[in-house]
């Protein structure tokens, strides 16, 4: 048995890990009954709406777990004449009890997951850096890499850096070069590669499918709004959108001719034909409703504390039984 | 790919011959940095497991040559940071102009064009109008 600050500490965890698999099971079913509509959203609001998401289960469970470990302490419980929530032993943890074991189990998989990205970003990050050895650096910041494959891309999470080939490079015209290099530009300016490997680290905790979708909306919403920086200094919205269109063209006759990997053809992440409707759409799309998604939010964090002390008592009353 | 710094030296190395023994690589790289004919074995046997160099047993010593050109080494690792890319459907280190997939065929392609276009008569005939 654990008790002081740290069972108090240990019991508001497990609320929280309660309350967040309760809220990532929630998203998930509200997703699978196509209850939320994220993509009539703009580019900009979609990427804003799936921080949400990601977020909401971890920030609910906290907020859930203040307000009851908060009421459930003698002083504030008599002061507020709490009757709805509380938590009969707050500063004792019994780590061979069903507390013990769910958040052993829950915090065992956040490490797993921890570790498997902390490995695919060192190694992500090291080919990165042999590439950027390999490259030669123009005096515009871009990186051009001598090989015969057609590829322009952002990469590297502490000094991210524009990559240019140059198979592209000699296919290309000066203007298409210069709205390659905004758009790349724009991603290092809005710290996207950061910003994604934070986001796919979040969606872990959630179904496959469903984090693969999430992943592929905030690549969507991340590469539109790259090119909406690019209109925003180019203003030719149709040349932009045939830039990436001969790109796309050239990328995919050398994937198909030179390299014949059939797994980038299946799995592949193609958002193009999403890129330039979108770029060329007079409507962006909604904007989140900000005020009622925090009032949403709020009202779960009450519900998943009120609901707190009935799952621990329905969840102790089956085990006394059984 | 994890490739360490001798490792990177050495493989640039064979770029610019077309073969060597170990002795030959340790004679090149004493001069400009030191270090043991042990290390230099070490570092061409680790290079060769990564099936970045072959070799070929001449007399009683292995001589070495890359296994790929300088402009394929790159495109491989183009292709295996994209192809983690789509292999967990997105690489967050990786933020591609576009992606690889071959998944749009020609007639999508060409619908994309006559948006394109559209887009383009649709943009005069208002600036004419104005």
């Amino acid at each position: 048995m654990i008790t002081g600050i740290l069972g108090f500490m240990l019991n508001a965890l497990s609320i929280i890990v309660m309350s967040a698999v309760t809220i990532i099971a929630l998203i998930s079913l509200a997703f699978y009954c196509r209850a939320i509509h994220i993509h009539r959203l703009s580019a900009e609001s979609r990427q804003t709406g799936l921080w949400i998401l990601v977020f909401s289960p971890w920030l609910i469970g906290v907020l859930s777990s203040t307000m009851v470990m908060l009421l459930s302490t003698p002083e504030i419980s008599n002061f507020v004449g709490n009757q709805f929530v509380h938590w009969h032993h707050p500063t004792q943890f019994a780590v061979d009890s069903w507390h013990g074991y769910f958040v052993s189990l829950i915090l065992g998989l956040a490490l797993l997951v921890a570790l498997r990205a902390c490995f695919r970003v060192a190694r992500s990050s090291s080919t990165i850096r042999t590439l950027s050895s390999l490259s030669s650096p123009r005096p515009d910041g871009v990186r051009i890499l001598d090989t015969n494959t057609s590829a322009a891309f952002t990469a590297g999470i502490k000094d991210p850096g524009c990559y240019m080939t140059s198979a592209l490079l000699d296919q290309i015209s000066a203007e298409e070069y210069s709205i390659i290099r905004l758009h790349e530009m724009a991603h290092i300016k809005r710290n996207d590669p950061v910003k994604k490997t934070l986001f796919h680290l979040l969606t872990t905790f959630f179904p496959t499918p469903l984090a693969l979708s999430f992943n592929r909306t905030m690549t969507t919403a991340m590469e539109q709004s790259a090119d909406a920086a690019v209109v925003s200094k180019h203003h030719d919205k149709a040349t932009i959108a045939k830039t990436l269109l001969k790109v796309r063209r050239l990328a995919a006759q050398e994937t198909a001719d030179q390299f014949r990997l059939p797994q980038i053809c299946h799995y592949g992440l193609d958002n193009i034909d999403q890129r330039i409707r979108y770029l060329l759409a007079d409507k962006k799309g909604g904007e989140i409703p900000i005020l009622p998604v925090v009032a949403f939010i709020g009202l779960l964090a009450i519900c998943c504390a009120l609901g707190t002390d009935t799952i621990h008592h329905a969840v102790e009353i089956s085990l006394y039984h059984s | 790919m994890i490739l360490g710094e001798l490792e990177k030296l050495v493989l640039n190395y064979f770029w610019t011959v077309s073969g060597a023994d170990a002795k030959q690589v340790h004679e090149y790289f004493s001069r400009q940095r030191g270090g043991s004919l042990n290390t230099i074995q070490t570092t061409l046997d680790r290079l060769y497991k990564k099936s970045l160099l072959k070799r070929k047993k001449i007399s009683h010593a292995f001589r070495y040559s890359a296994a790929n050109s300088r402009k394929a080494f790159i495109g491989q690792l183009i292709l295996s940071v994209t192809q983690d890319f789509v292999s967990t459907d997105e690489d967050n280190l990786l933020a591609a102009f576009v992606s690889l997939s071959t998944e749009l065929d020609d007639q999508q392609l060409r619908e994309l064009e006559a948006t394109i276009r559209e887009y383009e008569s649709r943009t005069l005939s208002q600036g004419s109008k104005q």
